[in-house]
């Protein structure tokens, strides 16, 4: 009996000392590899519970098949991971059920908080689309008639005349207009906008020119600085800056010289504390993307008056804060009421044409105008930098448009009814020292769908160099 | 059924301090990398074999003597 409980002992010991090696190997990642899951009815440890709990109901089992899982009726919803090392790539992998809802996608914040760089997880529409459908690498190419024979072919010589949605994939093609010509003119635009937008220009044999009158309202920073940046294929050329810290207004000038053909991007840097009131431009194309936000009201002790604007967006969210915003708009023919305060009013047109040129009415501004294209502020100015190509939304009008293109898609597997599919992220540029990674799954409507969303497991696998004796030399000694 | 006894009480005696000072250990281990422990380890599952193990090394101490 001695002799057993001796080895008996031994072997309880370096039972103990293997699990601390264990854990030891998997807390340094001397592999390079850790793998971490967690199924919704676990306690929480390096998976984070799903908030908000709103959104997310309380976990459930299924009696017959053992299935535990959590319900999901909205979106975003948010997960973290607590890693203890900082990795290079993570695999996200989620299983789960969904009936009903046309696109999953699986955020990962980085760079700045609240900016989520979303990967695909499922789109309904490509999985189950009719048309003719070609694949390469990553790629999806999806065709009303069968155009093309290869994916390779589409995108070496895509068909800008044509009606494209993208999905997660970014065409390369350098804009150029044909017969453009530079105009004499001055371009003066006197409609008060706030805050940041995002214009689009563009030059040929002539220089950049813009003046922008502006006044900061001191409603919220006393101090802060006017700033403008100028880009070129997302090359930042210039940034200018002005302090702005009285209410009176000012006029900074941007002017660049020398430079080549082609689109320009002008980004005004500004808080909604910050309201620019006329721009004067030697250029007479110009465009601002996805938002403008007209101010010309009494709530900001300018005169109101009604504007037009122009867009090829084919749905729009209103919002206005202040009761003098409340209105009736006219959106290419239909009208649209603003009757509530500080809340998106969406406006989706009955009958329309992908892209088709819209015109806009608001008879008080004070309205905060968002869309999926680009405004102007006069017929002439406008112009579409993206040729008339749109992201790949749920909402779209699928049957208007004639190829579908996809990059980084891969349809989700299905095992005993659950779906798995798996999102792979960079980490380079995640905050902090890549330590704790938020996520965010998006599912746009799921509110408005029947079924809603079950999510069963989270699996993150991540990867960084492996600790090797070489890893270590060069870490001590180099 | 002595010697089952017997063996089961002494197994479970070799067993208890080292299953409980690997408890602590691990409990501060848990501490020190942040909660990494606990995804390997279940410590309230660890905490009911350790009393079980307690109160059976008790009964069998005073049915072996």
């Amino acid at each position: 009996m001695g002799e057993f409980i001796k080895y008996y002992k031994f072997f309880i010991i370096a039972v103990i000392i293997g699990l601390f090696l264990f854990i030891f190997y998997g807390y340094f990642a001397i592999s390079g590899h850790l793998s971490i899951t967690y199924n919704v009815c676990d306690k929480p440890t390096l998976i984070s519970l799903l908030t908000p709990s709103g959104r997310v109901l309380d976990a459930e089992k299924n009696q017959k098949t053992g299935d535990c899982y959590q319900r999901l009726t909205g979106e975003p919803i948010y997960f973290s991971a607590s890693v203890p090392r900082s990795f290079n790539e993570a695999e996200v992998t989620l299983t789960y059920k969904n009936p009903e809802q046309n696109i999953i996608e699986l955020g990962l914040e980085k760079t700045i908080a609240e900016n989520y760089e979303l990967q695909p997880m499922e789109n309904k529409f490509i999985d189950d689309s009719l048309w003719d459908k070609l694949t390469s690498d990553n790629y999806i190419l999806l065709q009303k008639n069968n155009n093309y024979k290869s994916v390779e072919d589409f995108t070496s010589n895509i068909p800008l005349n044509a009606k494209i949605a993208t999905y997660h994939y970014s065409p390369e093609y350098n804009f150029k207009i044909d017969n453009y010509q530079p105009s004499n003119s001055i371009l003066e635009i006197n409609k008060a906008l706030r805050g940041k937008h995002v214009f689009y220009t563009y030059l040929k044999n002539e220089d950049l020119d813009f003046a922008f009158a502006y006044q900061d309202l001191n409603w919220s920073f006393p101090q802060e600085n006017f700033i403008v940046r100028v880009y070129k294929d997302e090359t930042e050329l210039t940034t200018v800056f002005e302090p702005s810290t009285d209410t009176n207004e000012h006029e900074k000038r941007v002017q660049l010289t020398g430079l080549g053909g082609g689109l320009y991007k002008i980004v005004l840097d500004i808080s909604d504390d910050i309201i620019i009131k006329k721009i004067t431009t030697k250029q007479h194309l110009l465009v601002a993307k996805d938002k403008l936000f007209l101010v010309d009201n009494e709530a900001y002790g300018l005169e109101t008056k009604p504007s037009t604007v122009y867009s090829n967006s084919d749905e729009f969210l209103f919002k206005t804060d202040h009761e003098s915003g409340l209105q009736d708009v006219n959106i290419a023919g239909e009208d649209l009421s603003v009757n509530k305060l500080g809340g998106y009013i969406l406006h989706r047109l009955e009958e329309y044409n992908v892209g088709s040129f819209k015109e806009i009415s608001i008879p008080k501004n004070d309205l905060l105008i968002q869309g999926y294209g680009y405004f102007s502020f006069n017929k002439e100015d406008f112009f579409d930098p993206d040729y008339g190509i749109d992201v790949f939304r749920s909402e779209m009008d699928i049957e208007q448009y004639d190829y579908i293109i996809a990059d980084n898609y891969i349809s989700p597997d299905t095992q005993a009814g659950w779906k798995t599919a798996t999102a792979k992220y960079n980490l380079d540029g995640v905050l902090g020292d890549r330590k704790n990674l938020n996520f965010a799954i998006s599912a746009p409507g799921l509110a408005d769908t029947k079924d809603d969303i079950l999510i069963k497991d989270i699996n993150i696998t991540l990867k960084r160099d492996p600790i090797t004796f070489k890893y270590l030399w060069n870490k001590i000694f180099k | 059924m002595k010697i089952l006894l017997n063996s089961t009480y002494y197994i479970l005696r070799t067993t208890f301090p080292i299953a409980l000072i690997a408890y602590f250990l691990l409990l501060i281990l848990n501490i020190l990398t942040e909660d990494f422990v606990a995804y390997y380890i279940n410590f309230t599952a660890w905490l009911w074999v350790l009393i079980i193990m307690g109160v059976l090394i008790l009964w069998l101490g005073r049915k072996t003597k």
